[in-house]
């Protein structure tokens, strides 16, 4: 009787966990290395423009493609964060003001938004002056949100 | 705010000059603003600011981390009280380039004059006009609070006597004038090597490891290798990478720089001509290549950026 009661409870929990499982969302560490994969993206953007700004190739008209990337990679930055990964082991750069001050966050990541569309119109221009101009702009709004959210380089 | 007043200022008062001097501003350069240049070659001399709890521009305070303890930036506005505004020009050029007080006390080595007394003394003399052309604050210095028995002034003079020399900056007839300009940039005023070359139990250089980076640098960071080497240094930087660096901060990898080295690089060697940032690029590209996986630039290639 008792063991059979265990059983019920046992196959209970089995099928609670059954269907809970898919609807909770990945692990931190899987959380974790994705936003690093995505943010990296941007940065490996960021740098097939500067390579062409500092003369290194010649794709001047390749720019507006990999500002578009980077714009689109830009309004994902706030999704990818939303898992609160404070009490994963993993390594991480990232800090606790993310989630502490996340309307602040959510700012800082809109500028990269807003200094990346600006980006794609300068390089519609072709004017290699506004573009090495928004360039400034543009690599001061990744620091703006490094300098708050990201640990220094230990 | 008062550094921006202070940096409008001096924006005005350039552009008034650009009126008024008949051979226009960059034909002939005032001895103050001679020495803004230097003093933003140097740097822009950060450990007398204390950034952090928002200091007066130069007027000390700030600590700074050491393995010895803590050291507290000096005052170095020209209040004749707690500042330098009383030092003669001698004054001056002793402390730079024998790490000795007008009153004959012997300085720290956290204080670089071991790499300030490789410069000329035309360009110490600008660099006091420009530091005495800045608005004197009163502020008394901080003790420095050191580990036993570094703190001795026996101490200060006895590493003296076994480590440092008076010396003036010797250049090279072999290289160029450029490669001659970036080593006199780099050794004398950026003082490049007295963050990025590890140190010993004494707190001297390791010669050998010259510019090969250190995990203990000021305030705990990791200061890297910045000698050419493939895999731990900057030997993939090219020209253009470390001048865009030294310009704005931003690694070839298009990530930004952080810590120290940003703010070294925003109140100072991003205000250089690019050719003096083209000729620390030649003269870091023609160190020796260091092997030293301790510090290595690509440290921050791991997966924990984000």
């Amino acid at each position: 009787m008792n063991l059979q009661k265990n059983i019920k409870y046992f196959l209970l929990i089995l099928v609670l966990f059954g269907i809970a499982s898919p609807l909770q969302a990945g692990s931190d560490e899987d959380a974790i290395t994705y936003r690093v994969r995505v943010m990296k993206g941007i940065g490996s953007n960021m740098g097939s423009i500067g390579d062409v700004l500092k003369g290194k190739v010649d794709h001047k008209q390749l720019i507006v493609h990999y500002a578009k990337a980077m714009n689109e990679a830009s309004k994902t930055v706030t999704t990818i964060f939303k898992q609160d990964t404070r009490t994963s082991a993993k390594k991480t750069r990232s800090k606790p003001e993310i989630w502490t001050k996340w309307g602040e966050f959510e700012d800082a990541a809109k500028k990269l938004e807003d200094e990346s569309a600006k980006m794609i119109a300068a390089a519609q221009s072709g004017d290699m002056a506004k573009i090495g101009a928004q360039m400034k702009a543009l690599g001061d709004s990744c620091g703006d949100c490094h300098k708050p959210f990201r640990e220094k380089k230990k | 705010m008062n550094q921006k007043i202070f940096y409008s200022l001096m924006i005005v008062g350039g552009c008034l000059s650009l009126l008024w001097s008949p051979k226009g501003y960059t034909a002939e350069q005032t001895v103050v603003q001679k020495g803004e240049y230097i003093f933003r070659a140097t740097g822009g001399c950060g450990c007398h600011t204390d950034y952090k709890n928002k200091g007066e521009f130069l007027a000390g305070g700030r600590a700074i981390r050491t393995p010895f303890g803590i050291f507290y930036g000096t005052n170095i506005t020209p209040d004749a009280k707690t500042g330098i505004g009383g030092w003669s020009d001698d004054d001056f050029i002793q402390a730079m380039t024998k790490g000795i007080s007008p009153q004959g006390q012997h300085y720290a080595p956290v204080f670089p004059y071991t790499s300030f007394t490789k410069m000329t003394k035309e360009d110490l003399l600008h660099l006091k006009a420009y530091l005495f052309s800045l608005p004197p604050v009163e502020k008394p210095n901080k003790p420095h609070d050191l580990i036993v028995p570094f703190g001795q002034q026996i101490g200060f003079m006895l590493w003296k006597k076994l480590h440092f020399q008076e010396t003036k900056f010797q250049p090279d007839p072999e290289k160029s004038a450029e490669w001659n300009r970036g080593a006199y940039l780099s050794e004398a005023l950026a003082h490049c090597g007295e963050c990025h070359t590890p140190r010993d139990w004494q707190g001297v250089l390791k010669e050998k490891m010259r510019y090969a980076g250190s995990k203990d640098g000021p305030e705990g960071e990791l200061a890297p290798n910045i000698t050419p080497d493939g895999e731990t240094g900057i030997g993939d930087w090219g020209t253009a990478d470390l001048i865009e660096f030294l310009k704005t901060g931003t690694k070839p990898n298009y990530d930004d720089s952080q810590g120290l080295m940003m703010e070294i690089i925003e109140h100072g060697y991003s205000h250089l001509k690019k050719e003096d940032l083209a000729a620390i690029s030649l003269y870091l590209r023609s160190l020796p290549p260091v092997h030293n996986p301790e510090a290595s630039t690509k440290s921050s290639d791991e997966d924990d950026e984000y």
